[in-house]
């Protein structure tokens, strides 16, 4: 199913028009993402490819909410992005928002359990977000492992843990920043089958980013960015 | 019980386990705090107990008082101190109080037997030393009038026995061997006429002398000496200010603040070493920051608010104190306990000023660590999340 260049579904959890993001560095403006338009549908599965420098990186940034567009607009559900202030953005990224990175960051002095627990914490729920960890655990297949520091768990295992991390807040969106970078091919098809399962089961939808093409494959929607803008996908 | 208080406070479990991972950077930043607050409580303790042991030389001369003269610029050598006449007008007003007239030649030297020059040596004229002093070796002759009586001190530091003959010169009165007759009990540093650095020579060698300062003291059990310094004011400085009488327990007064000053000072000095902790602790608390910045941006990412994260970050150096004050209180208290046995002959003789200095270095050690570490707290906290991804 082949969508234009620049589609945006019409019941985008966050889209995005006309979107610009310019950085200064020293005295020179980089302009990293050139006027585009995009929107991600709900429990839909996009995968965001290009070379590095083609602004991959900073269309996650705004899509997650970690950052505001220079011009243009994103919104989360209708809602300005860059109208909430930091306090707001920081409560809609745990509420609608999951991250997986390439290197994991998991904590390293919390057991898998915790490190799962962990964006709940604060949350004074400890029953409720233990009870749920445990299930995303058992779910990504480590229900045997619960209690195991990240060192002690192979490269897979941290990012089954993470993407157990993710879905802790029951998120509209997971935001995956090259998921399979540091694993190896098997290891990393299983991730990608892990995101397509949770993603059915959780309705959550899942951007992948990735400079990878076999990535991309695995994904409903590919969205092309080189250079900062948008290509036909073919 | 850490369990329950982690599942109240996650912060706490987050930053147990986070200061657990650099075990050897945290020992150092609570040994850090440990120096200062035992410091702090150490200094404290000692010198109170220092204090306890020299005002303890206070005691016996509780109905004591000096009595000193006034004198005027232009005033002739001959009314300069005290007279018979003031003196005898003292007496009146001194009621039961004995007064006893002192004569302080300056420029007087003591020369051993061995012919040795007894330098600390000085040397005042009295009437009668059985009014104040005991002999320790020797008698003090019921009319004395020809032999010496040396004080304790003296004696010692010189080799001075009983029955040797010592030479006194005074400057424009005499130069004279006299025979000692008696070594005195040690006094202490408060008595008022310094007994045990003392040469007493009989008043009457002196011939018609002025008073350099006079001894007053009330009988043991009744009498008020405040009253009668009043008094003896009140009788002589009638057309202006004759003398000045000043009882001892005064001059403990003054001299404990002065003790207080000097201790509150020292202690000071010891709340420097806090400082240092404070350099140390926020010296870990940025690189340990710095090697979490991506955990940390996560934090953020996933919704941890930046007060949060500040959260997080001192409490982690506010535990260092907490941890170094623990450890820090019961050193101190045990310096405490050996300087007490030693000065004052009791271990538990804390004062309440010294447990004092004890809890304030404690809270000094806790706040210090919670200070330095808010800092590094801030600063991390405000890095967005994005840069803490690229790092």
């Amino acid at each position: 199913m082949a969508h234009p260049v620049g589609y945006v579904p019409e019941d985008a959890v966050i889209e995005g028009h006309d979107v610009v993001k310019e950085y200064r560095t020293g005295d020179q403006v980089v302009r990293a993402l050139k006027g585009i338009d995009f929107g991600i549908a709900s429990g839909e599965s996009v995968a965001v490819v290009g070379p590095s420098g083609s602004g991959k990186s900073t269309l996650l940034n705004l899509l997650g909410l970690l950052d505001v567009p220079t011009s243009g607009s994103v919104t989360l559900y209708g809602e300005e992005t860059a109208e909430f202030s930091e306090a707001e953005r920081t409560q809609k990224r745990k509420e609608v928002i999951g991250f997986v990175f390439q290197s994991f960051f998991l904590i390293p002095t919390l057991t898998a359990r915790e490190n799962v627990e962990m964006p709940r914490l604060l949350d004074r729920t400890p029953k409720r977000t233990r009870e749920r960890a445990t299930e995303l655990l058992e779910r990504v297949g480590l229900g045997d492992r619960l209690d195991h520091y990240p060192d002690e768990l192979s490269g897979g295992q941290k990012q089954r843990v993470a993407v157990a991390r993710s879905l802790i807040n029951d998120p509209a969106l997971v935001l995956a920043d090259e998921p399979t970078g540091n694993l190896d091919r098997k290891t990393g098809d299983q991730i990608l089958d892990l995101f397509d399962e949770l993603r059915e089961m959780e309705d959550v939808a899942v951007v992948t980013v990735t400079h990878d093409d076999y990535v991309a494959d695995a994904a409903d929607r590919v969205v092309r960015l080189i250079d900062g803008t948008l290509r036909e996908e073919n | 019980m850490f369990d329950r208080l982690a599942a109240r406070f996650p912060v706490l479990l987050l930053a147990r386990r986070n200061l657990a991972r650099s075990r050897d950077l945290t020992i150092l930043a609570v040994l850090a705090v440990v120096i200062g607050v035992v410091a702090i409580g150490g200094i404290g303790l000692g010198g109170e107990a220092f204090k306890q042991d020299q005002l303890s030389a206070f005691e016996g001369f509780g109905g004591t008082a000096t009595a000193d003269p006034i004198d005027y610029e232009g005033e002739p050598a001959s009314e300069r101190g005290f007279g018979d006449g003031d003196i005898d007008r003292m007496r009146q007003a001194a009621g039961s109080a004995t007064v006893l007239p002192v004569v302080s030649p300056g420029g007087s030297t003591v020369q051993t037997a061995s012919g040795d020059i007894a330098v600390t040596a000085q040397v005042n004229g009295i009437e009668d030393p059985r009014a104040f002093y005991d002999a320790q070796t020797g008698e003090i002759p019921a009319n004395w009038r020809r032999s010496v009586v040396v004080g304790a001190r003296i004696a010692d530091t010189n080799d001075i026995a009983v029955g040797d003959r010592i030479t006194v010169s005074v400057p424009g009165a005499f130069t004279r061997a006299f025979t000692v007759d008696a070594i005195l009990e040690a006094q202490g540093f408060a008595d008022p006429l310094s007994a045990d650095q003392t040469v007493f020579v009989p008043l009457a060698q002196f011939g018609e002398p002025r008073y350099d300062s006079a001894v007053v003291r009330v009988p043991t059990t009744a009498g008020d000496i405040d009253a009668v310094a009043e008094n003896i004011e009140a009788a002589l400085n009638v057309r202006r200010q004759e003398v000045s009488v000043s009882p001892v327990q005064n001059q403990r007064a003054q001299f404990e603040q002065l003790f207080g000053t000097i201790n509150q000072f020292l202690a000071g000095v010891g709340a420097l070493s806090l400082l240092v902790a404070a350099v140390t602790i926020a010296n870990t608390q940025l690189m340990s920051a710095l090697e979490r910045e991506g955990e940390l941006g996560v934090m953020r990412a996933v919704g941890y608010p930046k007060l949060a994260v500040v959260r997080l970050l001192v409490a982690e150096s506010a535990a260092l104190g907490v941890v170094g004050a623990a450890v820090g209180i019961p050193l101190a208290l045990a310096i405490g306990l050996v300087v007490n046995a030693l000065l004052v002959g009791d271990p538990l003789a804390f004062t309440a000023t010294g447990l004092t200095y004890v809890a304030v270095g404690a809270v000094f050690g806790i706040l210090t660590a919670l200070v330095a570490g808010i800092y590094p707290a801030w600063r991390t906290a405000n890095k967005r999340p994005v840069e803490a991804f690229q790092a």
